[in-house]
């Protein structure tokens, strides 16, 4: 059998807590089983409870009750730590993806580059400068769907016809 | 004035340097942060295979 460390203030209390346990869990049937009394909520959810913890528990009664107690409240202390050790866990991994994250470039944008003619590109090209916008050459790519080589050959074709220039901001 | 057509570079060892420069390339690979203030981190990388590379210019359309 397992070695239980408890001091006396422990002991006591435990004392105390498997009295009140074992005093309410003798007037429970009396209550439960009478039809003229109305029974209030709070003792069926305490009758409830201590049936729970009596189901649990049950696997230990290899044990006196009073080790019974002291070993669930030891189990209870070590999830205790245990939750405390996962949450500073927790915290560390998030704070360490919280960094990660802020090194992930920007949201990713995958784009089909449309096929069309190149007659067809020029035209929408015009098309778009003719709202009045500055561009630059990765807006129009981007705007329009179309690949960069073929937007930057279509702009100087547009310049030398005088349909485009740089912008006054350049 | 600056010219309508642009001068391609293609010899190894030829650089760009400017405020904005678009490119394109099969393979992109991010390389490393240089150590600078968060606001002007410089950051590295690679591009290979079908690269092209421009300065970006503002364009609109000609007033007529």
């Amino acid at each position: 059998m397992p070695q239980i460390e408890i001091d006396a203030a422990g002991l006591a209390q435990v004392r105390r807590q498997m009295r009140s346990i074992e005093e309410i869990a003798q007037d429970l049937p009396e209550l439960t089983f009478s039809e003229t009394l109305p029974i209030p909520t709070y003792v069926i959810e305490v009758k409830s409870h201590f049936f729970n913890w009596a189901s649990g528990a049950s696997q230990l009664l290899t044990y006196s009750p009073y080790e019974t107690v002291v070993r669930i409240m030891q189990e209870n202390a070590e999830l205790r730590l245990e939750n405390r050790e996962l949450a500073a866990i927790s915290a560390k991994l998030e704070k360490r993806v919280g960094i990660l994250e802020s090194k992930l470039p920007e949201e990713e944008n995958v784009i089909v580059l449309r096929e069309i003619s190149r007659d067809e590109a020029k035209a929408e090209i015009a098309k778009l400068f003719s709202q009045g916008e500055t561009l630059y050459y990765s807006d129009i790519a981007m705007k329009l769907r179309l690949d960069l080589e073929l937007v930057v050959d279509i702009c100087n074709e547009l310049m030398s016809e005088g349909e485009i220039s740089i912008a006054d901001s350049a | 004035m600056r010219s309508a057509l642009p001068i391609v570079h293609r010899n190894a060892g030829d650089a760009l340097r400017g405020e904005k420069i678009a490119v394109k390339a099969e393979k992109i690979r991010m390389g490393s942060v240089q150590a600078g203030s968060s606001r002007h981190q410089i950051q590295t990388l690679t591009l290979e295979d079908k690269v092209f590379c421009i300065i970006e210019i503002p364009l609109v359309a000609s007033r007529k």
